[in-house]
């Protein structure tokens, strides 16, 4: 094992960049307000971008900007200028597909990566090769790649490679999807896709069943050791829109387990406990996919399929007061008396017990928490840092 | 301008060519996405009779790359007029051996615009083959600024997005039945009808209306576009003659025609091929937002 691999996570906002790295993220990656494929995003302003920048190299880490719409011309004007404010508020890397941005960061900008995006469908050794000789840093592949031919391609270029672990899926290749331009006058490779694949459509208007082409969302928890031993750069989940507790909760799963492996203590009972944790966040059923075998019906959703809503997180640590032993928290959801929770910190440091009595802000005791961002105090024997969160117990099978 | 057909078989090429088609674009067996597949012996055989562009634009994987080497060695000792790539190996792999083919930027929805068009070109890519989700403003401005030579969609069913899932298959079995062939119709009540079409590159999903681009035809015509594509699949064969013999006419009198004589000879394609222009003239939105 050479250098310890990155896990990448997504950041919609500043606030879900922090939590991102206080969880476990060795970067981030993020929109801007232009050129990125999340336009409903709230992306980063420039200022926000420079704040996000000294966050993460304080801590260290990494901030990657996706710049990787397929251009229109009239996409063109003020894209310099915007690739050089980005650069000078301290990105390290540009995350694009288009090449003639290659070209153009690696002409006029120094020390600031490039990465391809998986929106170019990199699929083999011969593009990898190609993207390598124009100076590309990074190549995050397609994710209709298997574990050998993701070996192979990194033992025969010896090019950073990128893969996606977890999260939402595309059903067709990236940047070969226009579904939302026809259906929705949607331009779905300038950052609109509204999911057309998950639409429900009568096929020949003669079956009972409807026709949907979305599939089960990824989860390669089990495969991460895989992934560090033939050479993987990066890890990264998918999911700019998704929630603060979602990102802590997947963030602190894989953190776990890579750094288990690292330090040789990863056992079958702890990698399932973190199975167990993802599956919580999770509202779709997931599948590994093309990772280890030719995607078929099983990885498709088909009508009938459930999203849950999840409850399991209660609240949000804002502080602890070591003196009283008086955690305040700011509450998600419903919990009173007697509900069997655990706190689970950016530090790793996981927290269980009963909740006894509920007080609100002036201490006086309140019978349940059912009003969400209410400010509530608990007594807690244990410190717990601030931005750590606490959700219902997870109880091992 | 050169009009080059996509036919659906080889049964009509030689019609196709007495009506005014100057070239052809085939796939190779088992290297292409919605276009005629055939064996390199057989396309050596065709590719004496008639110009003819290839088509290899699947997404390529390492246990294809030696086959698609080999591929395009033999190709560049034959007498065709190019090949078409999605797949950037391709295009390494006749940098990498300095092979003597022309190559064509098919990236089906991301030849969008100048810079990109003039990058390739400095790879040696001389050709672009246009988008079909840009507006014509935006195919003329392209025109206008790159020095790649231009090939048009103007007739077919719009290829929307691509899939290496077989999805037909996979609904069949989901209901325990089997597909029993290759093109189903998919409908949703707020939206237009569509076709869904597998075979051993994955799935394809096309718009259910073909695209008329004979209004955008003079345009295209008058800025001196190189080349207009017409889609035969899903035509009824008669009907890709007439569109093409009604396109031959506009070519030879297109700078002559009134305003009624190209509103006549338009009219006259909405009998053949409905109306629906496509991108044309309609943008898409959610396009990057400004500040």
């Amino acid at each position: 094992m050479d250098k310890k691999i990155e896990l990448l996570s997504p950041a919609g906002d500043l606030g879900r960049l922090k939590i991102a790295l206080l969880y476990g993220a060795d970067a981030v990656y993020i929109g801007g307000q232009e050129y990125s494929l999340r336009a409903n995003a709230t992306n980063f302003s420039i200022d926000e971008i420079k704040e996000a920048c000294e966050f993460a190299h304080a801590l260290n880490k990494k901030v990657y900007i996706t710049t990787n719409i397929v251009f229109h011309n009239e996409d063109l004007e003020g894209v310099y200028d915007y690739l050089k404010a980005v650069y000078e508020a301290g990105i390290d890397a540009f995350i694009v597909s288009d090449p003639f941005i290659i070209r153009y960061i690696k002409e006029n900008f120094q020390g600031v990566e490039v990465h391809v995006s998986t929106q170019a469908s990199t699929t083999n050794i011969e593009s990898v090769k190609y993207w390598k000789k124009e100076g590309v840093d990074r190549v995050v592949l397609a994710r209709e790649l298997s574990i050998p031919e993701i070996a192979e391609i990194i033992k025969e270029t010896k090019v950073d490679i990128e893969i996606f672990i977890h999260g939402a899926m595309c059903t067709f290749y990236s940047g070969r999807c226009t579904l939302s331009n026809y259906l929705t006058n949607r331009d779905s490779n300038r950052g609109g896709c509204s999911q057309v694949c998950r639409f429900a459509f009568d096929i020949d208007s003669n079956h009972d069943k409807k026709f949907t082409m979305a599939t089960k969302d990824l989860n390669m928890a089990d495969y991460i050791t895989k992934f560090i031993d033939i050479g993987v750069c990066s890890l990264k989940i998918e999911g700019r829109m998704r929630s603060h507790y979602y990102l802590a909760t997947v963030l602190s799963a894989y953190r776990k387990i890579i750094d288990a492996y690292y330090n040789q203590t990863l056992t079958p009972e702890m990698l399932e406990r973190q199975k167990q944790i993802l599956g919580r966040v999770a509202n779709r059923e997931t599948s590994t996919h093309y990772f280890t075998h030719e995607a078929d019906h099983n990885d498709q959703y088909y009508t009938g399929r459930q999203e849950l809503s999840n409850q399991d997180f209660l609240a949000l640590v804002l502080s602890y007061d070591k003196e009283q032993k008086v955690v305040t928290i700011s509450e998600r959801n419903y919990f009173e008396p007697g509900t069997e929770v655990e706190i689970f910190t950016p530090s790793g440091k996981t927290v269980s017990f009963t909740v006894d009595k509920i007080y609100d802000q002036d201490m006086n005791e309140v019978e349940k928490a059912c009003h969400p961002e209410e400010i509530l105090k608990l007594y807690l024997e244990e410190e717990v840092e601030e931005n750590s969160m606490m959700r219902l117990k997870v109880v091992e099978k | 301008m050169k009009y080059l057909i996509i036919p659906k078989n080889l049964k009509c090429l030689e019609e196709y060519q007495k009506n005014g088609a100057e070239g052809f674009i085939l796939g190779i067996l088992n290297y292409s996405i919605n276009y005629e597949e055939i064996t390199l012996e057989e396309l050596k055989k065709i590719s004496t009779k008639y110009p003819i562009w290839v088509a290899m634009n699947k997404n390529i994987r390492n246990e294809e790359l030696k086959d698609v080497e080999r591929i395009l060695e033999e190709l560049s000792t034959l007498s065709i007029e190019g090949v078409l790539f999605y797949d950037l190996s391709i295009l390494s792999i006749v940098q990498r051996k300095k092979l003597n083919i022309q190559l064509v930027w098919h990236q089906t929805h991301m030849v969008t615009n100048c810079k990109t068009c003039e990058y390739y070109w400095s790879q040696g890519v001389k050709y672009g083959f246009i988008s079909n989700e840009i507006t014509l403003e935006e195919i003329l401005e392209i025109k206008r600024n790159t020095k790649m030579k231009l090939m048009v969609q103007v007739v077919g069913y719009p290829i929307m997005s691509h899939s290496r899932r077989r999805l037909i298959d996979n609904y069949f079995k989901d209901i325990d039945k089997k597909s029993e062939k290759e093109v189903y119709q998919l409908t949703e009540k707020n939206s237009d009808t569509l076709l869904i079409r597998e075979n051993q590159a994955g799935t394809t999903i096309l718009f259910g209306k073909p695209m008329n681009g004979t209004r955008a035809l003079y345009d295209l015509l008058e800025n001196e576009v190189d080349y207009t594509i017409l889609d035969m699949h899903f035509l009824e064969d008669s009907t890709g003659i007439e569109v093409l013999k009604l396109y031959q006419e506009i070519k030879d009198t297109y700078k002559k025609d009134s305003t009624s004589e190209r509103e006549e000879k338009i009219n006259c394609s909405y009998q053949l091929l409905g109306d629906f222009t496509n991108f044309f003239y309609k943008k898409t939105i959610y396009k990057v937002k400004r500040g």
